[in-house]
């Protein structure tokens, strides 16, 4: 059966585990994807871990803010709060000390497991000091969430487009500061907040 | 007022576009240490397997919720 009706506008969006996917030269990275790919049990595992072994055989050079480690030991510890509360509001357990052996040992294997995805990427870190300045700007004018402006900062100030995520939130950039490149079942919904962010 | 106001919004308007930050990030990049990129393909695999833990987080949020 043909598809029916105009085809689908791309929207500076692409799906990184689409058949067709060509990992970029040079590409921002999110701390979602990585996060996603360091975790075996997270829905989105194998396209996140595919798509990074892909830039990974490709050369490509990945870009990261030294925010994506902090956010990465932020969902580690996160992680095993949850192991023990699985229902739990998480800012009721927070300071749970039962849970902080288990948690020390989930951030060595955190830590181990970025190491060795590091080795195995050309990587460039930008530190958040560096693009801290531009945030309020970004926060402002396309209602990021801090965290988040940190690195769509860190797109803006690396002169790159290319940035890899699974949250739909930086459909708020324009097309032509970023091109997302997300999972499959995400795209329709990123296209759509696209969409929606784009003037009139 | 109103003359203040309208001077206000005619240098707002011919103001230059803010000059955007750019960072030289190739001056800094990191080669992989390891050289054949199906030995880095095989490690990327085993990375995603250092984690033990059987519970689910919104990756997204961090688990912050």
């Amino acid at each position: 059966m043909t598809a029916r009706g105009r085809p689908t506008l791309p929207r500076g969006v692409h799906a990184f585990d689409a058949p067709t996917w060509r990992p970029p030269r040079t590409i921002v990275l999110d701390t979602s994807v990585v996060v996603e790919a360091l975790l075996p049990n997270q829905p989105e595992h194998d396209s996140c871990l595919a798509a990074l072994k892909q830039l990974a055989a490709n050369r490509s050079t990945v870009i990261h803010n030294r925010l994506l480690e902090i956010e990465l030991w932020e969902a580690t510890f996160n992680l095993a709060l949850r192991e023990r509360h699985p229902r739990k509001n998480l800012r009721q357990i927070r300071y749970d000390k039962r849970i902080r052996p288990r948690a020390a040992r989930l951030l060595r294997q955190a830590h181990q497991a970025w190491e060795k995805m590091r080795d195995s990427l050309t990587t460039s870190i930008i530190e958040v000091g560096e693009v801290a300045d531009d945030v309020p700007r970004l926060m402002q004018e396309y209602g990021l969430q801090s965290y988040d402006a940190v690195h769509a900062a860190t797109l803006l100030a690396s002169g790159v487009t290319d940035f890899l995520t699974r949250d739909a939130g930086f459909a708020a950039l324009p097309a032509r500061l970023a091109t997302l490149h997300t999972t499959h079942a995400r795209l329709a919904g990123t296209r759509a907040r696209r969409r929606r962010a784009e003037p009139l | 007022m109103a003359a203040t106001r309208a001077n206000t919004s005619r240098r707002a308007a011919h103001k230059p576009a803010r000059q955007a930050k750019t960072i030289d990030w190739r001056s800094r990049v990191h080669e992989p240490t390891i050289s054949d990129p199906e030995q880095r393909r095989k490690a990327i695999e085993q990375a995603g397997s250092l984690i033990k833990t059987t519970a689910r987080i919104d990756t997204i949020t961090l688990g912050r919720d």
